[in-house]
């Protein structure tokens, strides 16, 4: 079951303000991620709250970070619901989670960041687990 | 009584213990005199403490496969009740 689009439309659009590329179809994710070579950032959004207040924030201020994977894109969970299922296809080790984070390098996953590390956290430690993430992926 | 999604634990997922070998990990949703109430739900025996140890770290690095959507745990069940997160082994990080 979808949500209504007008509710996930601010999401999305806050996203997109931040530089990612929106997948909305499995072909999407397997041509800017899975087949996408050097870093890319898969970030599976969410409505739920933590998104909203912790994981989306998070997200801006990693940005400012000096390593940054080179690709910024995004999936909505609940709505993009295929693009979604191919991209956790490609961590399927991990249970789906929302929202969560995967980072990839040449097309394989390298780091992931779930759900229960970003609830009742603030953006300012979910950002701090993005950059440590963001470094060890440049190294 | 406490229905409350103020409740600092709501929606975080969190682990119980028990004194036998049940664990339950999943996301807090409220609690009462009959126990605490959580969604999304792995219900897992455990053999022995190394087991246990090795399911709650692999659990907080990678995340929860639920096998239950809801389940209240009785209260007299439990022994421990704390966040998933805290399982989490020092500097921790990477793919597996």
């Amino acid at each position: 079951m979808r949500y209504p689009e007008e509710i996930v439309t601010p999401m999305r659009r806050e996203m997109v303000q931040m530089g990612f590329q929106e997948l909305r179809t499995p072909e999407d994710v397997r041509a800017q991620v899975e087949q996408s070579e050097g870093t890319v950032l898969l970030f599976v959004n969410s409505v739920c709250g933590c998104a909203g207040g912790i994981a989306r924030p998070g997200l801006a201020l990693a940005l400012s970070h000096d390593q940054v994977p080179a690709k910024l894109t995004t999936t909505f969970a609940g709505m993009d619901l295929e693009a979604t299922e191919y991209a956790r296809n490609l961590f399927s080790e991990y249970p789906p989670s929302s929202p969560q984070v995967a980072i990839f390098r040449n097309g394989k996953v390298a780091e992931v960041i779930q759900r229960h590390q970003i609830e009742g956290t603030t953006a300012e430690h979910f950002a701090g687990l993005l950059t440590a993430a963001f470094d060890r992926v440049a190294v | 009584m406490g229905k409350t999604c103020d409740h600092p634990l709501h929606g975080i997922t969190v682990v119980i213990e028990t004194s036998g070998p049940r664990v339950y990990i999943g996301r807090y949703h409220s609690e009462s005199d009959a126990g605490v109430l959580l969604n999304d739900v792995d219900v897992r025996d455990v053999d022995g403490d190394a087991d246990r140890s090795a399911y709650l770290a692999r659990s907080a690095k990678f995340g929860v496969f639920k096998n239950t959507d809801r389940i209240r745990v009785p209260r007299e069940e439990i022994a421990t009740l704390r966040r998933l997160i805290e399982y989490t082994a020092p500097a921790e990080g990477g793919h597996a």
